[in-house]
């Protein structure tokens, strides 16, 4: 090996689902980028469960697929089990799930970071950041390796004081096997130094040979299965296999209750915060005592992995008790733990002292990004790192920062939520997150941001002109059905109160209409032009799109006019030295929460609870009348 | 929809005299809405500032009124928004009227201060002038604030919550069976419990919106309620504060079988009396109801003058009087040592009905509360944005009732309830999606 290259355009530490978005969409805008990670063999791991996916998880990866990141089509490698979500309860809150299997996700991961050309790994434990004074220069390892760079993406996920326990045991250290960095987190606190301190958990993982699937209820995947990337086909995925379902009972609440005791949760060794919607068996067989059964699915960990993930009985009771009340569960009778379940406590540093690029607000060049921001879950991280790669990248060409709306994408929920209002839980996505749920889908992910892609210089080519032909084909159709007039009794197999009005319209008019499919228009008005040649998956996404947009085309245009009405208003900043505690006309309450979260436009004020429509006029007020002073001073 | 920025946003209306009986009453609007709002109620082109005397037409196109009307093409007007003056007969009911077509046709009402401050942001003003208006908006949102939870005091308040609270109940449901599709939900009984719940809530907004309806129109000034066991003097009271035979009066306990209601002016203001049938057991229906009416109009009015039999309790016994609850003690005259019992504060009263004494000073009591005018306008207003918010939250949930029972898709059955609380946050302030999740988190063991 030559002489090694010591100075990049940008660095990422961390090659979780953050770091390899972050690198990987560095390296596609051309910047020379490195990704330091402590071991090159598990660049793409997934740590927690083996599914990539569901509901607002699956919106954001498509949307990171829309942009050209990894993850979609790393899903569609390794999906060894694909389902559609809430396939009945409308367009928007449907959502794609994948099963992966974790050795091929990592190689998806891998082989994907390979392609990109400006693209390093380097291996190494960061310790120090380099600073002069506040200006960023690089980083240094635990070895005493230094590289430079005026960008350094941080991914460093659960490291921050990490803690793990089972029972009464407790060890010190992130994710399992990781040594937690002592001077780096010292740095990095001096920089941002609000944290706070999170929990979460993990089930016991058990061998597969031991357990009797013939008694557990079986699930298997969708036929036809949907597809995560708009680059994929159904080719692509491995072998298919089910999932199973299998039930926790009295016997298994009696034996948890027992060993209560000695449980970190209740000892008070656990001080961290968990997620709501993952509690521990501990919390739910507490919490929800009248339930006499709670429901566990049991997930594939990969084609030829002999364990499997019991999904639902995420636990940190002491291992011995753990055996006890997993043998207790229908099918698992003879069951054997391979790694106990266990929790972890971690500090994650308060997102509000971000900017929306999520670079930090104390020194310039330096982003933080994933779980180490308070969230969970691959999707929410994948989507930090390429928020902060594309914004990183942007800083280096010296064009301005891509901060995606809230009515744009799901990543602009997750990154406002996070910047304006911080989170006490670690955050997760939900659709009911999204005021614009309606707009967000995953059928249109690809046409809200692949333009947007295109402009930042982060798709490739061959998606451009993949998504430019699908986008010629749904266009022309679109027109088409609007130019073709019919009649409701044209059609087949509608109510009768349907045909009593039966004036000519517009094709697509009709498919505005509740029950009325795109099948059964073009049943009336015939196929689209070459309809026969179009591939599968094309002809399905068109389709849908088509539908989905006539349906919902009232509402979003609805929200349009409202989101366009709000803008001026949303999208006035407020100045970075504004000083609250002494403007007239604000509770004290709201000074402090103003002085607490710093928004920074009045869009963001809005967001933070307690802040009235009644201060936010104030605000504007203010801000006119210090304009005008400052104009009559020139 | 981030509704504290659309409360920022949208065309606005109000009465910009002052309001109460007088010649004329201007009326303003302001926004780009205003194009359309002149083509739906005036129904004809009207050039930038050219006066128009042209009738005013409601959503069904009847006349309200003549007015004269006055467009101002923006950026040329006070606001520097699309601006439209409609001068009006100055009576209270066409005011009314043309303000409530007005809100119909997409304007909503406008906060205190919102076109002077429009106008500020527009660059309409200087800086002197900004400095007012900035001083005035500091305290008109204090004052707004204030008249707010004035209007929100009693039962409509109650009532509202409750409404939240079912909606709530359908949303966390709804929601998550959306957010999460894994969890074995369903031995909630979703859908069952779903139509009853949406059933109720229907009935409860509709029963609200009749009530509010009824008490808007009363609303328009301050309404004072006359309370007090029965045959304690009541109606004669109510008879020398208006100056009418409105009430029959008799010695027979129980004569006000029902609640009877006469509108009056103190100092140009509108004063509504309301006397309550004297509250008591009874097996008598109609009866029954004059004393349910009685509880219900007690509980919405702005002030209660409660009557006591002063030969019967003792003046000094007086302690739950207050600013918003006067006591008058009457039978006066029967007394023989009036001398002794001097109310001792301003809000306990001696009077004698019968002979008209003591009257006055009950009447200086209620006109001094005008002296502060604004207060009354503000909470006038707040009223009318309170029962616009309720009956755009009740078509939304209408709308999502109907869309459930079709069985249409979730997520626009969802988008419809949201729309509904959206529509009630003026009333009952924000409501995040935080909360939302944490209603679901409490109802539903989540977590597979």
């Amino acid at each position: 090996m030559g002489k090694k290259e010591r100075s990049f355009d940008a660095i990422v530490i961390g090659g979780g689902h953050a770091g390899t978005e972050a690198a990987a969409v560095l390296s596609r805008m051309g910047h020379k980028t490195l990704l330091l990670t402590h071991n090159k063999q598990s660049v793409g791991q997934m740590s927690c469960n083996p599914a990539i996916g569901g509901v607002g998880k699956g919106h954001l990866t498509k949307e990171i697929d829309a942009l050209g990141g990894l993850m979609a089509r790393a899903a569609d490698l390794a999906g060894i089990h694909l389902k559609t979500l809430n396939a009945s309860k409308g367009k928007a809150v449907q959502a794609t799930r994948a099963q992966a299997d974790r050795s091929l996700y990592k190689q998806a991961i891998q082989s994907q970071l390979k392609e990109h050309t400006n693209l390093s790994l380097a291996e190494g434990a960061a310790s120090k950041v380099l600073l002069e004074g506040d200006a960023l220069r690089g980083i240094e390892t635990e070895s005493g390796e230094r590289y430079y760079s005026k960008r350094l993406v941080l991914t460093v996920g659960t490291f921050l004081n990490g803690v793990i326990h089972t029972g009464r045991e407790q060890i010190s250290g992130g994710r399992k096997g990781d040594k937690p960095s002592i001077v780096l987190a010292k740095q990095l606190l001096e920089i941002s130094p609000r944290t706070g301190r999170l929990k979460t958990g993990t089930p016991p993982r058990l061998l597969r040979s031991s357990i009797n699937f013939g008694l557990l209820q079986e699930q298997a995947g969708d036929i036809p299965r949907p597809v995560f990337s708009f680059m994929s086909s159904r080719a692509d995925h491995p072998e298919q296999v089910s999932c199973y379902i299998t039930h926790t009972n009295e016997e298994t609440h009696k034996i948890i209750r027992d060993s209560l005791k000695d449980s970190p949760l209740h000892t008070g060794a656990i001080e961290g915060v968990g997620p709501r919607y993952c509690p521990s068996i501990e919390d739910k067989v507490i919490k929800f005592a009248e339930k006499t059964r709670h429901q566990i699915f049991v997930e594939p960990e990969g084609l030829d992995s002999n364990e499997v993930y019991p999904n639902g009985i995420s636990t940190s009771i002491e291992a011995k008790k753990q055996e006890e009340f997993v043998r207790s569960i229908v099918g698992f009778e003879n069951a054997k733990i391979t790694q106990s379940g266990y929790a972890i406590e971690y500090d994650y540093f308060d997102p509000r002292d971000l900017n929306p690029t999520f670079e930090t607000k104390t020194i310039a060049g330096l982003y933080f990004a994933g779980q180490i921001n308070g969230t969970t879950g691959y999707e929410e991280a994948a989507a930090q790192g390429l928020i902060a790669g594309i914004n990183a990248g942007l800083a280096i060409k010296e064009r301005s920062p891509w901060v995606p709306e809230r009515s744009e994408a799901y990543l602009g929920v997750l990154s406002s939520d996070l910047i304006t209002r911080g989170t006490s839980e670690p955050y997760r996505m939900f659709t009911s997150r999204a005021e614009h749920r309606l707009l967000l889908r995953e059928d249109n992910a690809d046409q809200r941001l692949t333009p947007i892609g295109k402009k930042l210089g982060i798709v490739s080519e061959k998606r451009w002109s993949a998504f430019s032909h699908k986008t010629e084909v749904f266009n022309k159709e679109k027109k088409r059905l609007g130019q073709t007039p019919i009649k409701f009794s044209d059609l087949e197999g509608l109510n009768e109160t349907h045909k009593k009005d039966n004036n000519k319209k517009p094709a697509y008019d009709f498919l505005k209409r509740p029950g009325v499919t795109y099948a059964a228009i073009t049943k009336t008005v015939g196929v689209r032009d070459g309809y026969s040649k179009e591939p599968q998956l094309l002809r399905e996404s068109v389709d849908t799109l088509i539908e989905t947009e006539a349906k919902y085309e009232g509402y979003v245009n609805k929200q349009k006019r409202e989101i366009e009405k709000q803008k001026t208003n949303s999208n006035t900043e407020l100045p970075r030295d504004i000083d609250y505690s002494t403007m007239p006309g604000l509770s004290n309450e709201i000074k402090q929460k103003l002085t607490e979260f710093a928004p920074k436009t009045i869009g963001h004020a809005a967001r933070i609870e307690g802040v009235t429509p009644a201060s936010l006029s104030v605000l504007l007020v203010h801000l006119k009348k210090q304009k005008m002073k400052k104009a009559e001073r020139l | 929809m981030n509704t504290k920025i659309q409360r920022l946003s949208g065309t606005i209306a109000a009465q910009s005299s002052a309001q109460g009986a007088s010649g004329v009453a201007v009326i303003r609007v302001s926004g780009s809405a205003v194009k359309t709002i002149i083509k739906k109620t005036i129904k004809k082109e009207l050039g930038h500032m050219k006066a128009e005397l042209t009738a005013f037409h409601d959503q069904n196109g009847n006349v309200v009124d003549q007015v004269i009307a006055l467009f101002f093409q923006s950026p040329s007007s006070y606001t520097g928004e699309d601006v439209l003056e409609i001068s009006c007969h100055g009576s209270i009911a066409v005011a009314d009227e043309i303000l409530r077509s007005l809100y119909q046709q997409g304007a909503r009402p406008a906060n205190a201060g919102e076109f002077t401050r429009r106008a500020f942001l527009n660059d309409k003003l200087d800086l002197t002038q900004a400095e007012a208006v900035a001083d005035l908006i500091e305290s008109t949102s204090i004052e707004v604030a204030r008249a707010a939870k004035n209007s929100l005091e009693g039962a409509f308040s109650k009532k509202v919550f409750s409404i939240l609270d079912s909606l709530v109940e359908l949303r966390s449901t709804i929601e998550a069976s959306l957010d999460f599709p894994d969890e074995d939900l369903e031995e909630t009984g979703h859908d069952k419990r779903l139509e009853q719940l949406f059933k109720e809530t229907r009935n409860s907004y509709q029963a609200l919106l009749e009530q509010t309806r009824v008490a808007c129109k009363i609303r328009e000034g301050v309404v004072v309620a006359i309370t007090g066991k029965p045959n304690v003097g009541k109606s004669t009271l109510l008879n020398q504060l208006t100056g009418h035979d409105r009430a029959i009066v008799s010695d027979e306990p129980g004569t006000t079988r029902d609640t009877i209601e006469v509108n009056t002016t103190i100092d140009g203001y509108s004063v509504s009396f309301i006397d309550t049938a004297g509250v008591r057991k009874t097996d008598n229906k109609v009866e029954k109801e004059g004393i349910r009416r009685a509880l219900e109009a007690t509980e919405s009015a702005d002030l209660i003058i409660e009557v006591k039999d002063a030969t019967q309790e003792n003046i000094i016994d007086a302690k739950e009087a207050s600013e918003n609850h006067l006591i008058a003690f009457n039978k006066a005259d029967l007394l023989n040592n009036k001398e002794e019992i001097k109310p001792k504060t301003s809000n306990v009263f001696l009077v004698s009905a019968l002979e008209g004494k003591g009257i006055n000073k009950i009447v200086k009591n209620l006109s001094n509360r005008f002296k502060n005018t604004k207060d009354v306008e503000l909470t006038i207003t707040a009223r009318r944005r309170h029962l616009t918010s309720l009956k755009e939250s009740f078509e939304s949930f209408d709308v999502a009732r109907k869309k459930e029972k079709n069985n249409e898709a979730g997520d626009i059955v969802a988008e419809e309830l949201l729309q509904a609380q959206n529509s009630l946050s003026e009333i009952t302030g924000e409501y995040s999606s935080e909360e939302l999740l944490d209603s679901i988190f409490n109802k539903f063991c989540i977590g597979k």
